[in-house]
């Protein structure tokens, strides 16, 4: 039951006088907001299938199949290889289809589970009525993606309770789409990946808002805080606090603690993934050692006296690295319990006791001011008995190589460890350093050695590089007054585009790809947006003069701008960017109203997603999330294990038609954005992709040819030649970049190029805007 | 590492896996008896090698004596240009499977579809998703995987090789003589 909003003026009872008495049941805040509900306030799977099914026309689905059999159910397995059905009649395209939701859903259930957890951590420290205020006065539209699928605008952290039921009620149906026996249609389960995205970067905004509002983390801030980052910026001299994971309580609650007994500054707080992010968001004195990747390489250190974990990418043999060093562990999450007693309910004393004495290789505490002074008080007795690991000597342990190629068959940076350590073993670690640099720590090497050789600690140790680098810590959300500056600019095509790198960090070549494209695109005056282990990957390279990209360019949205907006769920900001310059800009409702806004961005927000290391089922439901909104999202090498690209056919015309408004034709505009989902093969090739992915239909001639020039600038660096189909590109003459005008034009002039219209372009019919 | 488990062992293949090419005799059939073959060069192509020598060189060397139109992916065609062979087309490797798998498709030059695409110097497991792709599309395709290590999904596949082993079958089975590099 929604949408039941009684107002009483004025009432007399035997109980008193009631004045402006208001209940709203499956109603959000106070109802001040005027705007009129659009067409689809909280859809369902099926209300925006029309909108998907225009997308997915376009970008039609690559399977590359992980797997050809389906062994969901005990009718198989099935062999569905060779066109054939399954025992309940499935096909391998649906069966692709299928597990790419199964992701969506995951990551989604992720996302909306973290959040719920959050939200009820926070209304039972802060309040059911906490006011949300994520950025001041610098944001009225503060939750662009609440008020874009449900049609609400929330005010307090209660208000977000019924966002999240609705992301529960959602991600059930969806996810109940996979059992046996329903859909089986492959653009059916693709519609679905997009609502399950939807919904992803819906409980993203909510876990985020309410962090930002309950433990006052920067509001929009453009100048949000450099905070240190990397393994040497710890003070290992101090009792050291590692925490890894996602959910931020548990971080935020050993931090005020100690600001609380006066301790600031003398027990080092130290993270790893975005509960890092999110614990500098809350205090600059926190710091990030550095993303995933780096959870085996700073707990085998035995620097840190005691480690925290919440939830999400935690390395699952945690507990068994810290118990070689004896390093006790405080799991705090209850969807990663580690095998661990739940101790939530015993005093503090006898869990530090028993944590510090080594009784217990680690304890489960699901309250997090609990963790918060257990953690600290055994970080502080632990100290004094710290067992750092004692140095390397890499040349005698690699001389049990054999070089029987295991470790390099597991690596999947597809190192050649094999020459590492053959280098290592006559006596030159720095094959094995420079491997480090490329490494995704994943430990693999070590688990298919079958001399038992610490592969990955001797790549540790063979590399004394300095870690000590720079972030900005997550601001939040993107300003009302910075959207209304770079609105018509990015729309228009005279910022040439945005482009978000976001996710893990999976990388086949390591983080420095990722920097060196941020800085790329940041000198090439996009704005450049990160988020997550991508924003750590970014502050973990220097350039020439010593600076990091977050010390070298602005943290403002604006053309040449570097803005990290948070931890994953934070990406809800960069989404929500988007819609903001359909709202703020454009003037579009947006309640209810996702298709008609979609369809704006789409076809005119140069914006793209960068997830160069992505890994994990997060990703994918935060991919999916861009895509409904009609936003390209380019992925790594690794990022075609996800088994499904959305690609266009530039060469198919028929495919690129769109309706003019003004004249209510059907016009062709060529292949812009070329493709939804594709991986690319180096970073070369993924900055002319990315470049030619910020064209849109709407550009401006000025704006059109911007981005030309940005993309046969990356198009040449890459190919070494003119873009083979630059003329899909240009409408008229003046798309042609000044300065190579006639060169340009006698290209065109050589593929049969004719002059073509702009239109106002949408994929809706007229309908759709009444 | 046996020669025929997959490069990552992990990776396994489906219901079907690659033939090994054990002999250099089975990869010049297969060069032989193509019709329309497409040669897919990677940027690892550029990496793999020994004795200043690239595997680019030698894949570059077949290409201009076969007349085989190339399609450069990652940011392979300078290095192939260098070498005397312009690319038919510069292309995202995905992007080309998909046309590749489209039986309307006309081919990289336009002059028709193919029938045998032979692949090398894509990173191991870009190349491995590429041809489970390939192999469950609707066009009738082989694929031969040129790649120093076992891909389960091509229809036929080198086995794992060193360089020296590597460049030693290649230069056999497509004739390229020895050159000194």
């Amino acid at each position: 039951m929604k949408g039941i909003d009684i107002r009483i003026g004025e009432i007399a009872s035997p109980f008193g006088r009631v004045r402006d008495l208001r209940v709203g049941i499956g109603r959000i805040g106070s109802g001040t907001w005027e705007e009129p509900p659009g067409p689809t306030p909280y859809p369902s799977a099926t209300s925006l299938r029309d909108w998907d099914r225009r997308l997915l026309a376009r970008y039609r689905p690559f399977y590359m199949p992980l797997c050809d059999l389906c062994c969901l159910c005990t009718y198989g397995k099935c062999d569905l290889s060779g066109g054939k059905r399954g025992a309940c009649g499935i096909t391998l395209a649906a069966q692709q289809s299928r597990i790419v939701l199964l992701a969506a859903c995951i990551g989604a259930a992720t996302h909306t589970s973290h959040a719920r957890e959050l939200l009820e951590h926070l209304i039972g420290r802060n309040g059911r009525n906490f006011p949300l205020d994520p950025g001041g006065l610098q944001v009225d539209l503060r939750m662009p993606h609440v008020e874009l699928v449900c049609g609400e605008r929330p005010e307090t952290l209660a208000d977000l309770e019924p966002v999240l039921d609705y992301c529960d009620a959602q991600l059930v149906s969806l996810l109940a789409a996979t059992h046996t026996g329903q859909e089986g249609d492959p653009i059916d389960f693709e519609s679905k990946v997009l609502h399950a995205g939807m919904i992803d970067h819906l409980s993203m905004e909510v876990a985020d808002v309410a962090q930002i509002s309950a433990l006052d983390f920067p509001r929009a801030d453009q100048d949000a805080a450099l905070v240190p980052l990397g393994l040497d910026v710890v003070d290992a001299e101090k009792p050291v606090i590692l925490v890894v994971g996602h959910n931020v309580p548990p971080a935020a609650a050993i931090l005020d603690y100690l600001a609380d007994q006066g301790l600031e500054g003398t027990v080092e707080v130290t993270g790893i993934c975005c509960t890092a992010i999110d614990m500098t968001r809350r205090s600059p004195s926190a710091k990030i050692v550095g993303p995933i990747s780096w959870q085996l390489r700073y707990i085998r250190s035995g620097i840190p006296d005691l480690v925290v974990v919440d939830e999400q990418c935690v390395r699952t043999d945690l507990l068994d690295e810290a118990g070689r060093l004896g390093i006790p562990v405080i799991a705090t999450s209850e969807k990663n319990c580690l095998g661990l007693d739940n101790r939530t309910k015993d005093p503090v004393d006898a869990l530090v006791e028993d944590l510090v004495t080594g009784r217990v290789p680690g304890v489960l505490v699901l309250d997090p001011k609990k963790v918060g002074e257990v953690a600290v008080r055994v970080a502080v007795r632990r100290r004094p008995e710290r067992r750092v690991r004692e140095a390397v000597d890499v040349a005698a342990l690699a001389a049990a190589c054999r070089a029987c190629g295991a470790c390099t068959g597991a690596c999947p940076s597809e190192s050649d460890l094999v020459a590492g350590m053959q280098a290592a073993k006559s006596g030159d670690p720095s094959v094995l350093a420079a491997m480090l640099r490329s490494c995704v720590g994943c430990g693999r090497c070590e688990e298919a050695c079958p001399r038992g050789i610490e592969v990955h600690r001797l790549m540790v140790a063979s590399c004394d590089e300095c870690e000590r680098f720079t972030i900005r810590t997550g601001r939040g959300p993107i300003q009302d007054v910075e959207i209304r500056e770079v609105g018509g600019p990015i729309v228009l095509g005279e910022i040439p585009g945005v482009v978000a790198f976001v996710g893990c960090a999976n990388f086949l070549e390591g983080g420095a790809e990722v920097a060196e494209m941020v800085t790329e695109f940041a000198k090439r005056r996009f704005v450049v947006c990160t988020s997550g282990c991508s924003a750590m990957a970014v502050g973990m390279h220097r350039d020439e003069e010593g600076l990091t990209p977050y010390e070298r360019f602005s943290g403002r949205f604006e053309a040449g701008g570097v803005v990290n907006v948070g931890s994953c769920v934070a990406n809800a900001h960069i989404s929500g960017a988007a819609i903001k310059i359909a709202s703020i800009f454009a003037k579009r409702k947006l309640s209810g109203n996702y298709a008609e806004v979609a369809d704006y961005v789409y076809n005119r927000v140069g914006a793209v997603g960068v997830a160069w290391g992505a890994m994990s089922q997060k990703a994918a439901a935060i991919a999916a999330g861009f895509w409904r909104l009609g936003i390209p999202v380019v992925v790594g090498p690794h990022g075609a294990k996800y088994r499904r690209m959305l690609l266009g056919r530039s060469d198919i015309d028929g495919d690129w038609m769109v309706r003019d408004r003004r004249s209510g034709e059907e016009v062709y505009v060529g292949p812009v954005p070329e493709h939804l989902f594709i991986a690319a093969e180096t970073k070369e090739e993924a900055m002319a992709v990315i470049a030619k992915l910020a064209m849109r239909p709407n550009d401006t001639s000025r704006g059109r040819s911007i981005k030309l020039s940005h993309y046969i600038d990356l198009y040449d660096r890459c190919y070494g030649r003119m873009p083979d189909d630059l003329h899909r590109f240009v409408r008229t003459k003046a798309d042609l970049p000044l300065m190579q005008k006639e060169e340009l034009f006698r290209v065109l002039e050589a593929r049969g190029w004719v002059e073509r219209s702009i239109p106002d372009p949408t994929l809706l019919p007229e309908e759709a805007f009444r | 590492m046996n020669r025929s488990t997959p490069g990552q062992p992990a990776m396994l293949g489906g219901t079907r896996t690659a033939t090994v090419i054990e002999k250099p005799a089975v990869l010049a059939a297969l060069v032989r008896r193509s019709v329309r073959p497409l040669l897919v060069v990677g940027h690892r192509a550029l990496l793999f090698g020994g004795d200043g020598e690239l595997a680019v060189d030698l894949l570059a060397r077949w290409a201009l004596r076969g007349s085989i139109p190339v399609a450069a992916t990652g940011d392979t065609a300078p290095a192939l240009r260098n070498r005397g062979v312009e690319p038919a087309r510069c292309v995202s490797a995905v992007n080309l499977a998909q046309r590749l798998v489209d039986p309307g498709w006309t081919g990289i030059d336009g002059a028709g579809p193919h029938d045998v695409v032979f692949i090398a110097g894509l990173s191991y497991a870009l190349e491995w998703t590429l041809l489970s792709g390939l192999r469950h599309g609707t066009a009738p395709l082989v694929t031969v995987s040129l790649s120093p290590a076992y891909e389960p999904h091509a229809s036929f596949s080198l086995p794992n090789l060193s360089w020296s082993d590597w460049r030693s079958l290649i230069i056999e089975a497509l004739d390229l003589g020895e050159e000194t590099p």
